[in-house]
């Protein structure tokens, strides 16, 4: 066992096929060098799975990592990820949430948990710090999430007890299937069908030991570093009035809602605006562990048929909600809830739907195709019941549950140009046209499509003085520039990578209104929240060389299963056909833009430019002659090079 | 004169709306400084240390933008009944 303040300390292996569990010590380096949460679960997926590795197969493992300071009483560390091999990418996929399954496992005495195999009947698995149990799932089988957390939550009344369970979707392994932690959901890359395709329907966790604070009264001082910047940072306080929703203005203002299939810029959103989410329907606020902030919403019908329907909603899926066309929030909320009980990712659903929306539209797909029905934007029965029958696999169901990419290399037809995916994940947050560096973000991501990799943001809040210093172009500062977004791009993938390490909030420590705040959060006081619980002297630039270093550990695992540059890009509508309405009207994302800013990025990470594949030198850098070693060798067998 | 302020979302979660009183020829950088005053130790809220509004704050000016896509705005003169917007509309989740 290792034996560092705010850890668990050791590591549990769950074999699912011969129900049996294993604890064991991570190597006591992977803790200075990954820190933990998804830097430990990157470098494990790496070893456990390869490039001919199924995702959905027995040996294929899933990972539950608690981020370093989760369960202490660090502001927002509330922050746990599930790694797996991407069912939608075939490469590194990993899933982030803010429930307390991780704290639990913390408390068990475990930084992470690695499940594999597969069991003979649906399965839920106890934890109990040393003692775990595998017990019949059939009853729970078939149960969306909420009843199944309160079936398996009523056993143990007199616990506390926290619940990792998947719904429907997972168990029917729709590609994009979720896992839900209580208030919170490992939302992206498939991480639910790999629960499913193991016959495992919920992991039930409660710790009895508590963590050790190598220094309170430093990490007293550091939160109160915290609490202050955080009434100053405007970026935070309408966070906390309206909610993430409020995260509408910010598409209003560029014209990037990405509406019907990421074509409309311009949407009625009027009926879908902060106000009417915070005065029509708000139940109440509520948070992740540990945080002040209190972004979350419980949202509710209030009145009218479906009165009483209630969901957590966060802003991705109000905006997933507009892809698909829906401008009005009753049937959002019911939309959203429908994703959430069924246990579906509504990022890649909302975009698997829209997919099929704009392919009825076109006449690529008929009603026939449709099981006799109509699919078009806006129509909210046809859409709910499209949910539905993708959570079940049912006839067109089937198909949408692999996803838009999948599904377009099925049908054909044209089809291929409606499939808005990146790596085959569904496109995210808001449209990238007229914002270079937003689109090479989208494109970079290990993980697929995805805005919270990065913080492309940075172009908003930096002076150009700032800009110039810390990326060499005051151009970097500017919406429309270049020079220095490349540079801009790796640096602000690092720094929200250390969010994934710690734990803690992307959007509480790795947003903020200004440059200053941004670095005082997310480098300084991150590195002295760290060091004040664990005792390890370690700074904001340690952290930002680990990150880098879990960023090429996830890069070498998409090398290893054949992703190059020609895969670091996005969907050819956002370069062809311009965006329609609003102040962003007619932009595109131009092509000569992004590569520069692409080549510059590569340039930054000590990767080739030409193939994206990572330079020897750069591996040696940074400490990872292992996954050097892994790609010399993987390159013999294939006769291919992965490394320069 | 009375200019009125529109500041979307409230930078300090609350309030949205102001009416300011400046002199006449006040530009908008006197308006800023208004509302620095107004927001007192909160100011950070909305400015830097030059005392320049943060560059994530877009300024309209009777519904016109008069800042630029480097978040830099151009210092007009303010007319009576003029109502000054501030958009901090940052993006991130
Ligand atoms: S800011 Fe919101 S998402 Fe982040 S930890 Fe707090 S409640 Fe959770």
């Amino acid at each position: 066992m290792v034996k560092i303040a705010g850890y668990g300390g050791k590591f549990l292996r769950i074999d699912l096929t011969s129900q049996k569990a294993y604890i064991d010590s991570l190597p006591s380096e992977y803790y200075e060098d990954y820190i933990g949460g998804r830097g430990f679960n990157s470098r494990l997926l790496f070893d456990l799975a390869g490039p001919v590795t199924d995702p959905l197969s027995p040996e294929a493992p899933l990972l539950i990592a608690p981020g370093a300071l989760h369960g202490t009483p660090v502001p927002t560390a509330s922050r746990s990820t599930a790694t797996v091999k991407n069912v939608l990418s075939g490469g590194h996929g990993d899933a982030h949430g803010g429930g307390y399954v991780g704290s639990e496992l913390k408390y068990a005495g475990y930084d992470v948990l690695v499940i594999t195999g597969r069991a003979e009947k649906p399965t839920w698995v106890l934890i109990n710090d040393d003692k775990v149990e595998f017990h019949d799932a059939s009853e729970l089988w078939g149960k969306k999430i909420r009843e199944t957390q309160e079936a398996l939550k009523g056993k143990f009344s007199s616990k506390k007890i926290e619940v990792a369970c998947i719904g429907p979707a997972g168990e029917n392994l729709v590609k994009y299937a979720i896992i839900a932690d209580g208030v919170a959901t490992f939302g992206r890359t498939g991480v639910g069908a790999v629960m499913g395709s193991k016959n495992l329907k919920a992991v039930a966790v409660y710790g009895s030991g508590g963590l050790a604070i190598h220094d309170p009264e430093r990490l007293l001082k550091a939160i109160k570093k915290y609490s202050e910047i955080i009434k100053l940072d405007a970026y935070l306080p309408p966070a906390v009035t309206y909610g993430s929703p409020r995260f509408m203005w910010h598409r209003v203002k560029h014209g990037i809602h990405g509406a019907c299939n990421w074509r409309l810029g311009d949407f009625k959103w009027q009926q879908l605006s902060p106000e009417i989410f915070r005065e029509k329907h708000t139940l109440k606020a509520a948070s992740c562990a540990m945080c002040p902030v209190r972004c979350r919403r419980d949202m509710m019908i209030k009145d009218g048929e479906h009165q009483g329907e209630y969901t957590k909603i966060e802003w991705e899926s109000i905006a997933r909600s507009m892809t698909m066309g829906l401008t009005e929030s009753v049937v959002v909320i019911r939309v959203i809830t429908a994703f959430n009980e069924l246990g579906m990712d509504i990022e890649c659903g909302g975009d698997a739907i829209a997919f099929a929306q704009e392919c009825f539209e076109k006449g690529i797909l008929t009603e026939e195709d449709l099981d006799g029905d109509s699919l078009n934007f806006g129509d909210a029965e046809s859409i709910l019941k499209t949910i539905y029958k993708i959570a079940y696999r049912e006839g067109i169901g089937d198909l949408l549950a692999d996803g838009c990419y999948y599904a377009s290399q099925a049908i054909g037809r044209g089809s291929e140009k409606c499939a808005m995916h990146i790596k085959g994940v569904g496109v995210t947050a808001g449209d990238p046209r007229g914002m270079p560096v937003r689109a090479v973000s989208y494109a970079t991501s290990t993980r697929g499509s995805d805005h919270l990799r990065s913080n492309p943001y940075v172009e908003e809040i930096a002076t150009p003085e700032e800009a110039e210093r810390m990326f060499g172009s005051k151009e970097a500062a500017d919406l429309k520039g270049v020079k220095g977004k490349g540079r801009m791009l790796k640096w602000s993938e690092d720094l929200v990578t250390i969010g994934d390490l710690l734990g803690t909030c992307k959007w509480a420590f790795y947003r903020a209104a200004n440059m200053q705040y941004l670095q005082e959060k997310g480098l300084n006081l991150a590195g002295e929240f760290y060091s004040a619980v664990t005792g390890r002297e370690t700074s904001g630039d340690d952290l930002m060389l680990a990150a880098e270093r879990v960023y090429n550990i996830e890069k070498a695992f998409n090398v290893r299963v054949g992703m190059r540059r020609k895969d670091d890009t996005i969907p050819e509508r956002f370069f062809n056909e311009p965006n329609r309405g609003g102040p962003n009207d007619g932009a595109i994302v131009e092509r000569d833009k992004f590569n520069i800013i692409l080549d510059e990025y590569y340039e930054a990470r000590g990767w080739d430019p030409r193939t994206s594949l990572q330079k020897e030198a750069t591996l040696e850098r940074l400490g990872l002659s292992h996954i050097k070693d892994v790609l010399r060798k993987e390159e013999q067998e294939k006769g291919e090079k992965l490394l320069l | 004169m009375e200019v009125a302020v529109k500041i979307l979302p409230p930078a300090d979660g609350k309030r949205q709306d102001f009416k300011l009183n400046l002199p006449h020829g006040s530009t908008v950088q006197d308006a800023v400084d208004e509302l620095a005053r107004i927001f007192g130790e909160r100011k950070m809220l909305l400015i830097n240390d030059k005392k320049k509004l943060l560059p994530a704050w877009k300024v309209y000016l009777n519904e016109q933008l008069i800042s630029s896509s480097n978040g830099e705005y151009s210092n007009k003169v303010l007319n009576e009944g003029d109502t000054l917007m501030l958009l901090l509309a940052l993006a991130g989740g």
